[in-house]
């Protein structure tokens, strides 16, 4: 008996959760999307769960993240295992992956700065990087996003956003990827929008962040371009305007583009959507959420051949909030569905709405 | 049973909160010695959570977070200062010293207890449930087993209610409002047993038209301070703070004034 449990203990444990054979999406809006936040989700099964939810779901989109201080702890020493979890269930399930990548490791910054500081004596260590994650991944996730919303202080090391060094960044890293596999789709970063005005300390108005991208020769250094776009308190077909931030602020940003000589590239929106939270001033209710998402992604499919995704945040958290960022979710921690999942479920299949009124 | 179980774990949290306190007084604060110095306490929050914190028509902040920061800084004699950050970068502003602390109905959250110190909490949101008067007030979930109950479709009560249903056997009806009011609505027509939704929410129909609030939360989150984890004396000060608040009645004053009214047991 003893025997037999030390031979049994002695064989090479297997895994309980497997990817399986890729399953097939079935949807009637190629476009839809969701970001998923499976970068701190330990176990496997709830991994498996959450990407299997979002192609019932019928989004064949996600954008996840993954920081690079996660898996390269020391310089050239990269531990993949997590991350190859996360991507083999997802296409596993019928997903295109959206890698965003940045979250600066300490061994690549000074000290006493955040997880966004890089100087540029740093970017050959982060386009590195770059280029082994899509080395690695090739074949499995063809798309990488350069850094999150560069033009927030928050996001850049608590600096002024600097357009001409992230556009220096992004060409370093747009050149390892593209060596590593010349058929990655590198995506310029999602930047924030926002109204902040010349010389606020917070962050810079992501249209003129693109344009100064632009002016520092940055169109030749992305295939495609993320975008960040919230609905916030306003219907989804609200016009938009250089003065108010809405879902369809994203068309002035693809005029940007189309006024740089850039009309052929898409843009894939990896953040987007509204809050249902009863106490977030920029908030709506559930029911009006509902409706704007299912009209959003009706505008995606039906107005904008510029583009290509999108993709709502977020589709679940490891864990609750407990704060206004849990409205913005579709399936809470222990998978119970809200209303609005079910509901984009019906629209991705053409079936009849269980709560939205024709 | 899930509020009595979160009791528990609060007193261990409180327990675990005045170690760490005690341990913590070993260490120079060179943060508390800025804020003396200069004469101003910096606060940070996002201002759009009322009646928490937001921005009046006239610009001006306003809520409980907004008075509580200014009791502290009353009470140590200096001016406050607030700055108003987007909620997902106050933590990290905080370490990168862009303010001295985080008032921004703050849930206390385990994972980041490397990153930011906690206070001790100074309020406790969650759900509540409403029903009529002539029924009596609804303080426990099982209290429902049974029952219709009303939710605004999509809302916190009603994934609470499905989770319940789900994994806890509670054997109850939900009723899906397009609205919270629209729920009400049904609660004083007979149609349903009890509303369950968050206890801001609540408030205004705990006490009116023959409803009645749950004299306890069905579920509970801490709201506490954010500080810097190298500000021991800074950690002492604010703690000191809230207790002589919740002697004082300041607390109670401030909920009232926000929360009103206030008849939740804590």
């Amino acid at each position: 008996m003893l025997i037999a449990v030390a031979w049994a203990l002695s064989l090479p444990s297997q895994r309980l959760v497997v990817p399986g054979p890729q399953r097939e999406l079935e949807t009637l809006n190629p476009k839809m999307g969701v970001h998923t936040r499976l970068t701190d989700e330990v176990e496997e099964w709830k991994i498996q769960q959450t990407l299997a939810m979002v192609r019932q779901m019928g989004s064949p989109w996600v954008v996840e993240y993954f920081p690079w201080a996660y898996y390269e702890p020391s310089p050239g020493h990269y531990e993949w295992g997590h991350a190859d979890v996360v991507v083999d269930h997802a296409v596993a399930q019928g997903l295109t992956v959206l890698a965003r990548i940045d979250y600066v490791p300490e061994w690549a910054r000074p000290e006493e700065t955040t997880t966004r500081y890089l100087d540029e004596d740093g970017y050959a260590a982060y386009a590195a990087f770059v280029a082994a994650f899509v080395d690695h991944f090739q074949g499995r996730v063809q798309h990488v996003i350069i850094w999150n919303e560069p033009n927030l202080s928050f996001e850049w090391g608590y600096r002024e956003p600097d357009p001409e060094a992230y556009t220096e960044l992004l060409r370093q890293a747009y050149l390892a990827a593209k060596a590593a596999d010349p058929d990655v789709i590198v995506l310029a970063a999602g930047l924030a929008p926002t109204l902040a005005p010349v010389g606020d300390p917070w962050g810079m108005n992501e249209l003129v962040f693109l344009q100064r991208m632009y002016d520092a020769g940055a169109g030749q250094w992305f295939d495609g371009m993320a975008a960040h776009t919230y609905g916030l308190s306003f219907p989804a077909d609200e016009e938009p305007g250089e003065d108010r931030l809405n879902f369809r602020r994203v068309e002035l940003l693809h005029e940007t583009m189309v006024a740089n000589g850039d009309s052929a590239k898409p843009v894939y929106i990896t953040e987007a959507g509204w809050n249902d939270h009863p106490r977030w001033t920029r908030a709506v209710s559930p029911y009006e959420r509902i409706r704007y998402t299912v009209d959003a992604y009706e505008m995606a499919a039906e107005d904008w051949d510029w583009c290509e995704a999108l993709c709502l945040w977020a589709f679940r958290y490891p864990w609750p909030a407990r704060s206004f960022q849990d409205g913005f979710t579709f399936v809470t921690p222990e998978f119970v569905t809200k209303p609005i999942y079910s509901e984009l479920a019906r629209y991705a299949r053409g079936q009849p709405f269980e709560y939205l009124e024709p | 049973m899930a509020l009595g179980l979160g009791l528990v774990a609060f007193a261990l949290l409180k327990m675990a909160w005045g170690s760490m306190d005690i341990g913590l007084h070993l260490g120079r604060d060179d943060v508390w010695e800025e804020i003396q110095t200069r004469g101003v306490l910096r606060v940070g929050m996002e201002a759009s959570y009322p009646p928490f914190e937001s921005v009046a028509e006239d610009g001006v902040l306003q809520g409980l977070d907004v008075d509580l920061a200014r009791s502290l800084g009353e009470r140590w004699g200096v001016d406050v200062q607030f700055v108003d950050l987007h909620f997902d970068g106050l933590v990290e502003a905080l370490a990168a010293g862009k303010f001295d602390l985080i008032i921004s109905a703050l849930p206390y959250d385990a994972r980041l207890t490397r990153d930011v110190a906690y206070s001790d909490p100074y309020v406790y949101l969650g759900l509540r449930a409403i029903s009529r008067a002539s029924d009596g007030p609804v303080s426990e979930v099982a209290a429902l087993g049974g029952r219709i109950v009303g939710v605004e479709l999509g809302s916190e009560a009603h994934q609470y209610l499905r989770l319940q249903m789900r994994d806890h056997g509670l054997a109850a009806e939900v009723r899906a409002e397009r609205t919270l009011p629209q729920a009400i609505d049904a609660l004083r027509e007979g149609e349903v047993f009890a509303v369950v939704c968050d206890r801001v929410s609540a408030a205004p129909y705990a006490r009116e038209g023959g409803l009645v609030g749950g004299q306890r939360l069905l579920t509970a989150a801490p709201i506490v301070i954010g500080l810097p984890t190298d500000a021991p004396t800074l950690l002492r000060e604010v703690n000191r703070a809230l207790d002589a608040m919740q002697e004082d009645g300041t607390l109670d004053r401030l909920e009232d004034r926000w929360f009103w009214p206030r008849q939740v047991e804590r």
